[in-house]
């Protein structure tokens, strides 16, 4: 192991490992711009191009971790639901982009 | 700051009450001055393609952290003759800030001229980022966004070029 790895390492402790997957992160990107306005579920799944198993479990997953906050909001007649990211939901996304980042400078 | 003044002027012209809290209306504002922008009003705003379309979060930013002065629509900036009339150009094909007119509208018109697609090209995407509106819905927005962006003369005289020799084939079917 060299000193990349082992610095890679360390460094992983203070991530949440449990966001790094593609949905969840995909997730994350595509709301951290978005602040408080976030988007409605049927604009993410347009976007992401999910599949309605994959883009609610994920989405409860990340707002039972404090990550999102979901919210019901009304377009015309409709009600429909809405995400933004949390404060903490923003600091996880960075500490994993800095952490691969460092890992790509390697 | 003058974008933001400019912006409360805008609504004020477009006839807006706008409520800061209120996910429709901060639609209807992104979607507008976005086609503002495309029109060439310099909005001081710049957009980029989200999964909601075209979107600006310093908008949002300054929606937020002006909110009274949003809502009471104070603005000591005066919309130009040039400005008022890409106010009405966009109430007009919106049918008065329709929100799903919009945000059709405002998404083909990004994609085509924001960002250098061509009309086929736009208009997929466009189904790709808004499945949940109707073909008409999709038709009629993209019709309205043509509306606002016609063929300049240099356009019309090429279209015309190359539809010279199939107008000549048909003067010449019709003789038999």
């Amino acid at each position: 192991m060299n000193d990349q790895v082992i610095g890679l390492v360390g460094d992983s402790k203070a991530l949440n490992s449990k966001i790094v997957s593609l949905p969840r992160l995909l997730i994350l990107a595509s709301l951290e711009n978005l602040d408080e306005d976030g988007a409605t579920y049927r604009e993410l799944k347009a976007g992401l191009e999910m599949d309605d198993g994959i883009l609610y479990s994920n989405l409860k997953a990340l707002e039972a971790m404090g990550y999102l906050i979901e919210r019901e909001i009304k377009l015309g007649k409709k009600k429909m639901a809405s995400y933004c990211i949390t404060d903490e939901g923003k600091q996880a996304f960075n500490a994993v982009k800095r952490w691969f980042k460092a890992w790509l400078r390697g | 700051m003058e974008r933001l003044d400019r912006m409360i002027a805008c609504l004020k012209q477009a006839g807006m009450r706008p409520k800061v809290d209120n996910f429709q209306q901060k639609l209807i504002i992104q979607k507008a001055m976005c086609l503002l922008s495309l029109l060439g009003m310099k909005t001081g705003y710049s957009f980029s393609l989200y999964v909601r379309g075209p979107y600006s979060p310093d908008l949002t930013k300054d929606l937020y952290a002006h909110t009274e002065q949003v809502e009471k629509l104070e603005s000591s900036y005066k919309l130009n003759e040039k400005e008022v009339e890409m106010v009405e150009k966009v109430l007009e094909i919106s049918d008065k800030l329709d929100p799903t007119m919009l945000e059709v509208a405002a998404t083909y018109a990004f994609l085509w001229k924001g960002m250098g697609k061509n009309v086929k090209e736009a208009l997929i995407e466009l189904k790709r980022l808004k499945p949940f509106y109707s073909a008409a819905q999709i038709a009629v927005g993209v019709s309205r966004a043509k509306e606002l962006f016609p063929p300049s003369e240099e356009e019309v005289k090429r279209m015309k070029a190359e539809m010279a020799d199939w107008e000549a084939a048909a003067v010449e079917d019709m003789k038999y």
